[in-house]
């Protein structure tokens, strides 16, 4: 084993200890906001594997957000299901469902699938709304809490060891997905649909699995939010949340595998931060994106190299 | 009842024809898909009441200034948010528009509070009677404000210069580049009659509605009539707006107001699903 090799190793078990240790020594508060993190990264990796690597604009990622949510909440309050049943089930509907959204990105692509992703969040957060004898309308739900025999987990402490351990697995699942066939697929489906399909690239699956990978992220996710807050309204599941993942991903760079997690971190601090100036939150993060956007469109994660450049040149 | 509920429907229709004109301009003729496009009616709606009711000024010059402020608006956004953005990809236009619609949603919020304003119609109320139909002067004046409109936007295209300009533009951006054309300054006048078209139809829709920062959420609608239309010919914008108004109006009368907002993404699915290319078009789309 190489020298360097090695002492990424020891990098990687420090920061994952500090992670594992954290609601010991954590004020409860840091914990649920580190608990909304790694739903956030959840939601973003998989949002950046459709658009960052694959290419499709998704609009649409809170309605999966909630399919996920609702679906795991109901399935333990209806059914009676253990949470560690409902989670998965959530996940599934979401990509079963986004099998139904993911048909016409064969068909469309650029802004009218982004029209369809938009429309498609519209209808479901209506249905939340509408829908008052499954989902309690704008009442909300409130989710139980998860139990392991006689534990039950209703602290944030218990709950961060669910969230993190799971984001874990799927952060390492999404960087085995982009490093394989599959994910070269999706690189080279967004470099050109027509260059991939003369080199025997399969469009329609590939985009149809880049579709199903981000939703089921993004329902997980959802089953996990349910949990952190124990409690759900559907107006967690607007378009604007949608906006805000597509932010996240933007902002912390497209198709990196590092920058999602940038994005999240800066969006669940941000409305901390902005504490008293509530008000002003979403216009704040209308100009950060713009900003960003217009002079930053690589993203957060480039920002050093982009600095570096200008200094050399100066 | 049942001409009743259409006929409204084409008021309002006519009102959503007049933004959907506008979107499709941008459109086609900047390559630029503007998801502001549902708060710049919401805006110029406040900007109406502010000439309207707060100055006195009369019922047609506030319009006018209000498309005037609104397409002054237009070139702004053009400058300072759009052109930088001319060759990103479509992902980048399609966020940076939308922190556009949210900023000016937002400001609206700041400004003017989450009130509903109601705005007085310069025509009365009173109804006649057509046959069965109750007609009132106000929805008279509503078609007539926008035929008008739709007549000045068609004589400007098809026997001005400048309407050439732009018809050449939208067809073919190098060549039109080549022949002299200034680009540039034919997208701002672009942004401005879009912007125009629409404030024009913020200022007709907030008699029949009451105005508030949610107005903007007419987006919805403007997508679907634009894509009812097929997103690349004017006549089929006005005529998706129209289709679209009275399709809403009798889902809302006889299945449930709940619904009216249902079906525009219904529509807008639907359409895109299975027919990308709008009702009316033969030919193939445009991809992305």
């Amino acid at each position: 084993m190489s020298k360097v090799k090695k002492n990424k190793i020891i990098f990687w078990f420090i920061i994952l200890s500090l992670f594992l240790a954290a609601p010991q020594v954590l004020d409860n508060y840091f914990v649920y906001l580190l608990n909304l993190f790694f739903i956030a990264c959840i939601v973003s990796v998989g949002l950046n594997i459709l658009t960052g690597f694959a290419g499709q604009v998704s609009l649409g990622q809170a309605a999966f957000f909630g399919i996920g949510a609702y679906t795991s909440s109901l399935c333990m309050i209806k059914i009676g299901f253990p949470f560690w049943l409902s989670l998965p089930l959530g996940g599934l509907a979401g990509a079963g469902i986004s099998l139904l959204i993911g048909l016409p990105s064969l068909k469309v692509s650029g802004y009218y699938l982004a029209l369809v992703t938009l429309a498609f969040n519209e209808i479901v957060n209506l249905i939340m709304i509408h829908w008052k004898d499954m989902t309690n309308g704008t009442d909300g739900l409130n989710t139980p809490s998860p139990k392991l025999g006689e534990f039950v987990f209703s602290s944030d402490g218990s709950k961060y060891y669910v969230i993190f351990l799971l984001a874990l697995f799927l952060f390492m699942a999404a960087r085995n997905i982009l490093k394989s066939k599959t994910g070269r697929a999706f690189i080279s489906l967004k470099d050109s649909e027509v260059a991939s399909q003369s080199v025997g690239i399969n469009l329609g699956k590939y985009k149809i699995i880049a579709f199903m990978i981000s939703a089921f992220y993004a329902s997980l996710a959802g089953g996990l939010h349910a949990i952190a807050l124990s409690y759900i309204h559907p107006q967690d599941f607007s378009l604007f949340r949608s906006i805000i993942f597509l932010m996240m991903i933007v902002i912390g760079g497209l198709g990196t595998l590092r920058g999602p997690f940038i994005g999240a971190a800066l969006f669940t601090l941000l409305p901390e931060a902005l504490g008293k100036f509530h008000e002003y939150q979403e216009l704040i993060y209308a100009f950060i994106l713009l900003a960003s956007i217009i002079f930053l469109p690589s993203g957060l994660i480039r920002l050093p190299g982009r600095l570096a450049a200008v200094t050399r040149k100066v | 009842m049942f001409l009743q509920v259409v006929f409204s429907g084409i008021v309002v229709g006519s009102i959503y024809a007049l933004v959907a004109l506008g979107f499709i301009l941008i459109y086609k003729g900047t390559n630029i898909m503007n998801f502001a496009q549902g708060e710049m009616v919401m805006i110029s709606a406040y900007f109406g009441l502010m000439y309207h009711v707060y100055y006195k000024i009369d019922y047609f010059t506030s319009l006018i200034l209000t498309i005037l402020t609104a397409g002054l608006c237009g070139i702004m956004l053009e400058r300072i948010v759009c052109r930088p953005l001319l060759k990103s990809p479509v992902m980048s236009i399609i966020i940076a528009t939308i922190a556009v619609s949210i900023i000016i949603k937002n400001i609206a919020r700041l400004v003017w509070g989450p009130i509903f304003y109601p705005f007085p119609s310069a025509f009365s109320v009173t109804p006649f009677h057509l046959g069965k139909v109750m007609i009132t002067p106000k929805d008279i004046g509503t078609i007539v404000i926008t035929l008008i409109l739709l007549g000045m936007l068609y004589y400007g295209l098809q026997h001005t210069k400048i309407g050439a300009a732009m018809l050449a533009t939208a067809s073919n951006q190098k060549a039109a580049s080549i022949m002299g054309i200034s680009v540039k300054r034919v997208f701002s006048i672009t942004w401005a009659i879009s912007f125009g078209l629409a404030s024009a139809g913020g200022f007709l829709l907030a008699p029949l509605v009451s105005i508030t920062p949610e107005m903007g959420d007419i987006v919805i609608v403007i997508f679907t009539a634009a894509v009812l239309g097929g997103l690349e010919s004017l006549t089929g914008a006005v005529v998706g707006g129209v289709l679209l108004g009275i399709i809403s109006n009798l889902a809302g009368f006889y299945i449930s107001t709940a619904f009216k907002d249902v079906v525009s993404f219904l529509i807008l699915i639907t359409i895109l699903m299975f027919k990308p290319s709008g009702l009316f078009s033969r030919g193939a789309m445009r991809k992305a």
